[in-house]
């Protein structure tokens, strides 16, 4: 194997159909850089000894077969993976981040990752995230925080943190995460590789653990957009097992420029602008938004009036989801018991003792939750955010009707230092800010790298396209990855 | 609905309350840091009581907003399984849990002690 590691999917096939490597010598050189990287905390868990098997039956493949052949059915063969640790691989360890599933082995796959490994892939492990994928920076994880690839002074983003990581320190090539309020697009952009949050119900949620049940979605992270097509095309499409999952065809995503074929109608939403936004990170999208004009693409501005209030839509929507999805933590069924519930002498006991697991967000979100569903307050919370999480996504409906695609930032401004929010719960979630919209309206978006900022940390545009939308939204990607 | 003005007084009291709702037991530590950061985050989000949302309804959840027509399929195939598959299936399910006797859950006497129920 060359000293380098793979920068594209295309690349690792091209060294493998020259026969310049095995699919062996490639798995060992992203475990040997695994193990020299482990204070990144990018994994959980390392799968070395079933990712070398599998290296070991693909060489046979290949042998037995050509490159070109096995690429026509298994678009990502031979191409190694990391795994977010709320996505279940059978037989192996889901932990959530979380001490109460610390020795939780899934009996089941995912059809995410079925459809992975389906697709040819060898999964790496399972990465780091933010405990139940609750957090924006990737340091609530009970086995440690995940750092930034490029400084270990800052967060990498989270929650899938260790997907986003893996990736863009070239422990893995391609990862799946998940997205709830931009878990898949903020640690993207914090680590300067792309990352897709699909449309709600494009890609199964069956095998993911449950957060926020109207909000969850499962997306890909990669070094390029080529590479994250190839997964989403892979990883999305109706599934039985989810009754959540939108029975809309799987289609095959056109892979060229939108501007240089359609007129393409990029709306600016005013609101995506306010002060407070990092004026590095308001540089660079302001020079894509100019570049993309140049292109050809009309710019048009627009309002979405409700946008100040999607983060305490949000966190009451995501809480009581959260609080009502955690209840099933009762130390009976799974997960792990301490002694201090098996001796506890009442059934309050029994459950408070096993629930004593959770780390601290996950007990605040879980607070939160309940008390915005208890008796008298459910009206006044839960049903009011709903109410206006309507209005939320009316605001989406009518800029679309005006545009094709909205851009705007994918955070207010770049990775910072680790603990400049542990203090502070609420500074956190203001974070997500321009990520959470799209999930509240059920609408695909996507996160690119358009340049660094003064200390070089990455910055990212966000682009969000109208539900099952994905092809233009993964096109404009193509365009403004081109512009770099 | 809605009859209620401003948000909870977030005291020890309310918290204490809340904790035993969602079942989570909270040592003194953990008090004294959730009552001004829960109280912040409330404070926060009772900003949505100045959103006008007369008439509005609400929105639950996306699928049915986005795809009407997943309804329609949500429901699997009514098909018989045989029986060593559904013995297989509940073998894996419980071979995941913290204790189990041969074909259940296992679980401490918790309830008939602290209620007095016994015998």
């Amino acid at each position: 194997m060359t000293a380098h590691p793979p920068s594209s999917i295309e690349t690792l096939h091209n060294e493998y159909r020259a026969g310049r490597c095995s699919v062996r010598e490639v798995i060992e050189g992203y475990f040997s850089r695994m193990k020299a990287k482990r204070a990144l905390g990018a994994y959980i868990s390392e799968l070395e000894q079933s990712a070398l098997s599998r290296a070991d039956q693909l060489d046979s493949q290949l042998l037995a077969s050509g490159l070109d052949i096995l690429l026509s059915k298994q678009p990502l063969w031979g191409v190694p993976v990391a795994i977010k640790d709320n996505l279940h691989i059978r037989d192996e360890l889901t932990t959530c981040g979380s001490k109460i599933l610390e020795n939780y082995r899934a009996p089941f796959d995912a059809t995410s990752v079925s459809l992975m490994r389906d697709a040819g892939s060898i999964f790496l492990g399972k990465a780091n995230l933010d405990e139940f994928a609750m957090g924006g920076s990737g340091e609530n994880s009970a086995f440690g925080p995940t750092l930034h690839p490029f400084s270990e002074a800052h967060i990498p983003g989270g929650s899938s943190s260790g997907s986003a990581c893996a990736v863009a320190a070239d422990l893995a090539l391609v990862s799946l995460g998940s997205d709830t309020g931009g878990s898949i697009r903020l640690p993207a952009s914090f680590c300067g590789i792309v990352g897709l949050k699909p449309t709600y119900g494009r890609v199964s949620r069956y095998g993911l653990v449950a957060f926020g049940s109207s909000l969850d979605q499962v997306g890909p992270l990669a070094r390029n957009m080529n590479d994250l097509i190839t997964a989403y095309e892979v990883i999305h499409g109706h599934d039985v097992r989810d009754s959540t999952s939108a029975p809309t065809p799987r289609t095959k995503i056109h892979r060229q420029s939108a501007i240089q074929t359609r007129r393409v109608r990029i709306g600016i939403p005013d609101e995506f602008f306010v002060e407070g936004l990092d004026s590095s990170v308001r540089a660079a999208l302001e020079k894509t938004i100019q570049a993309l004009k140049d292109r050809g693409a009309e710019t048009i501005p627009i309002s979405l009036p409700h946008s100040s209030s999607a983060i305490p839509v949000y966190y009451v929507i995501a809480m009581a989801e959260a609080s009502s999805n955690l209840s099933r933590y009762d130390g009976v069924r799974f997960g792990t018991r301490p002694e201090e519930a098996s001796f506890a002498n009442s059934l309050e006991g029994f459950y408070s003792g096993a629930r004593a697991l959770f780390g601290k967000e996950v007990k605040r979100r879980i607070l939160l939750g309940s008390f915005v569903l208890s008796a008298g307050y459910h009206d006044a919370y839960y049903r009011k955010a709903c109410q206006v999480r309507r209005l939320i996504a009316q605001d989406f409906q009518r800029a679309f009707e005006r545009v094709d695609i909205i851009v705007g930032p994918v955070a207010p401004g770049t990775a910072f230092l680790r603990g400049a929010h542990s203090a502070s719960p609420l500074k956190m979630y203001l974070n997500d800010l321009f990520t959470i919209p799209a999930n509240l309206a059920g609408l695909p978006a996507l996160s690119v790298p358009v340049g660094l900022d003064p200390q070089g940390m990455p910055i990212g545009i966000q682009l969000i396209a109208p539900a099952f939308q994905e092809e233009t939204l993964l096109q404009v990607g193509l365009d403004v990855e081109s512009l770099s | 609905m809605g009859k209620k003005q401003s948000g909870p007084q977030v005291s020890r009291e309310w918290l204490e309350k809340t904790s035993t709702l969602a079942r989570l037991r909270l040592n003194e530590e953990e008090l004294q840091e959730l009552i001004p950061q829960l109280g912040q985050i409330l404070d926060h989000v009772d900003q949505l009581r100045s959103v006008s949302t007369e008439g509005v309804e609400p929105y639950i959840h996306p699928l049915a907003e986005i795809s009407p027509e997943a309804a329609s399929v949500a429901l699997r195939a009514d098909t018989l399984r045989s029986v060593e598959e559904q013995i297989h299936q509940a073998t894996r399910v419980l071979g995941v849990a913290p204790e189990l006797t041969e074909s259940s859950f296992q679980v401490p006497q918790a309830v008939a002690q602290a209620e007095g129920r016994s015998k």
